[in-house]
């Protein structure tokens, strides 16, 4: 119950955030032409702030997709083998996936400590927070496959008592 | 070849074949390249965030993808078909005539072929259905249509080409102006010379209040490459800019003027679009990572080398690379070919001096092309979904389309004013 309810935690921070994020992008390019073209005023800001919300939209949107399953692969020789080994394959796969990305988050930390406290150019935000959508983005993933996975495994053991 | 690299390109070739989606595979394949190099893992937090920093041509993606659903969304799709069928519905094969120049109009608003094809090609696809026109070949010419979508101006491939080229955005999209009008007629001449064959009627021709009528009813919405193409030439926008004015007129249309959807719709929509967008720009961040590894294994100069050392004339090598990715598009998906093969091939393109937008348009050309080609076809498998027909009929109905496009192709990279034309002529006025 509970991890269900943290789950449907995950998917509405990601829908929330992405939506939110992508509405701050248009409305800062969309201010930044208003400025420039009707006021006459350029504008840094709005530049900067619609980069730093386009990156978020970017991981709360690959977050999105792991979710439901809709990056793009290439099937077509997958398609040939039987069931029982393309759920070998995927599993193995998924795990894959897991480790690798497990593996960038201790040294995507060190990275943000380190390099974090630099200011950017034009909002004076630290780069810290731009920079923390990578890990935060790559849990999020994490969590979408590892639980596609550990159903898949579930489905396995099932297939195999009924065999 | 060091260890390193083998278990690089090993891994990658693996997650092809075991259906790793293809971004996760660069990811996992660059990352283990890290780990036996000893190359610290931070940097692929730099490479992945930062890659972005720049590049603030990539924002029109997102915008173009959000203005192409606001368009499926509502009637804007329906009035366009509707203004196309008064146009050359009176035509020998008239529905399929109408369904190529819906494409080639709607190509004017959005960027993506894949838009293209699921947005009005169900509507053009029902409508041939219901006149009688045999499936395969109804979805056959719709998923050739939907080709044209990239090549004539906005264009998502076209934006990601000048982002890895340096090349001007503003000159590829009017460089593809006048090779996107020629797909339209090409396609046109070419269901004329079937639609003989087979006998297929001609529709009612309109008469001019029914034309005026579908004129105004689709005025408006044919006001957004005005606004895209104008704003931009004019010098008024940035392309990222003018994606922004034009996502904004869409939603206004829809919204305010036309009535057709609330605010819960368009939040629909944008949750729709941070999905695309997701997938989309995740594969370029994974394509930042894969590419750092190719620049620091040097396989641009060395495909340099291979390809120079067996032409180092120019026509010789565009044929030559043409060939290439037509035979790669058979098999490899637009956007890995774009962000992986493209940069490689750039080295050798600049050596030899062939002109970047001209590369570019034909490029992009060519990867429509790989959009139709069995047996990796994203829009094969797009109108197989969308309508249950058996891929192998269509894959029948579709071959002569793709010998006219070669054949159109292999025009526009050796008759190079054909692209070059608009963008020698703004250039002089810039």
């Amino acid at each position: 119950m509970m991890k269900k309810y943290l789950l449907r935690i995950v998917d509405i921070i990601e829908e929330f955030l992405g939506v939110l994020f992508f509405i701050g992008m248009f409305c800062a390019v969309t201010v930044q032409i208003f400025y420039r073209y009707i006021l006459g005023i350029p504008l840094i800001w709005p530049l900067e702030l619609s980069m730093f919300c386009f990156i978020y939209v970017i991981y709360f949107g690959a977050a999105m997709a792991a979710r439901k399953g809709t990056h793009i692969a290439f099937d077509l020789i997958y398609e040939r083998f039987s069931l029982k080994v393309r759920a070998v394959i995927s599993i193995l796969s998924n795990i894959l996936i897991i480790l690798i990305l497990l593996s960038l988050i201790p040294s995507s930390l060190l990275y943000i400590k380190f390099i974090g406290n630099i200011s950017s150019s034009a909002l004076g935000v630290p780069w810290g927070w731009i920079l923390l959508i990578f890990p935060v983005g790559i849990i999020f993933i994490i969590i979408h496959i590892s639980i596609k996975t550990v159903l898949q495994i579930k489905e396995w053991f099932e297939i195999r008592m009924r065999a | 070849m060091s260890i390193a690299v083998m278990v690089w390109i090993g891994v990658f070739i693996a997650a092809f074949i075991f259906r790793i989606p293809i971004a996760f595979g660069m990811i996992v394949s660059s990352v283990l390249y890290f780990m036996i190099e000893g190359i610290d893992l931070g940097v692929v937090t730099e490479i992945m965030v930062f890659g972005f920093k720049d590049k603030f041509v990539l924002l029109a993606v997102p915008f173009f993808i959000f203005t192409a659903r606001i368009m499926n969304t509502g009637s804007i799709t329906e009035r366009i078909f509707r203004f196309a069928g008064s146009m050359v519905g009176h035509l020998r094969g008239g529905l399929a005539h109408v369904n190529v120049m819906a494409s080639l109009i709607f190509s004017g608003m959005t960027g993506s072929a894949l838009a293209d094809a699921s947005g009005l090609g169900i509507m053009e696809v029902k409508a041939m259905d219901d006149a009688k026109y045999d499936r395969p070949f109804s979805c056959a010419v719709t998923a050739a249509s939907a080709t044209i979508g990239p090549i004539i101006p906005p264009s998502i491939p076209m934006v990601l080409y000048s982002m890895v080229s340096g090349a001007s955005v503003g000159k590829l999209f009017v460089g593809g102006i006048i090779p996107g009008i020629l797909m339209g007629l090409s396609m046109m001449l070419l269901i004329h010379f079937i639609s003989v064959k087979r006998g297929y009627k001609r529709g009612e021709r309109s008469n001019i209040d029914t034309f005026l009528k579908s004129f105004r009813e689709a005025f408006l919405p044919l006001l957004t490459p005005v606004i895209l193409l104008g704003g931009i030439y004019g010098g008024i926008f940035t392309p990222t800019e003018a994606a922004a004015v034009a996502a904004l007129y869409a939603l206004l249309l829809l919204t305010v003027i036309y009535r057709e959807a609330g605010i819960k719709e368009v939040i629909s929509v944008v949750r729709d679009v941070v999905e695309s967008t997701g997938f989309l720009t995740f594969i370029i961040a994974g394509a930042f990572l894969f590419g750092y590894v190719v620049a620091r294994e040097q396989l641009p100069s060395r495909v340099a080398d291979l390809l120079l050392g067996i032409t180092t004339n120019k026509w010789g090598l565009l044929f030559l690379i043409n060939v290439l990715f037509l035979i790669l598009g058979c098999f490899v998906d637009t956007i890995v070919l774009l962000l992986i093969a493209v940069p490689i091939v750039l080295p050798v393109v600049e050596k030899a001096g062939i002109d970047p937008v001209h590369f570019g348009v034909i490029i992009v050309l060519n990867m429509m092309i790989g959009l139709i080609t069995p047996p990796f076809g994203m829009l094969l498998f797009i109108m197989n979904g969308l309508t249950r027909t058996p891929l192998s009929l269509i894959i029948k109905e579709i071959l002569p389309f793709i010998g006219v496009l070669i054949a159109l192709l292999f025009f526009c990279t050796y008759v190079p004013q054909v692209v070059m034309f608009l963008p020698e002529i703004i250039e002089g006025n810039y």
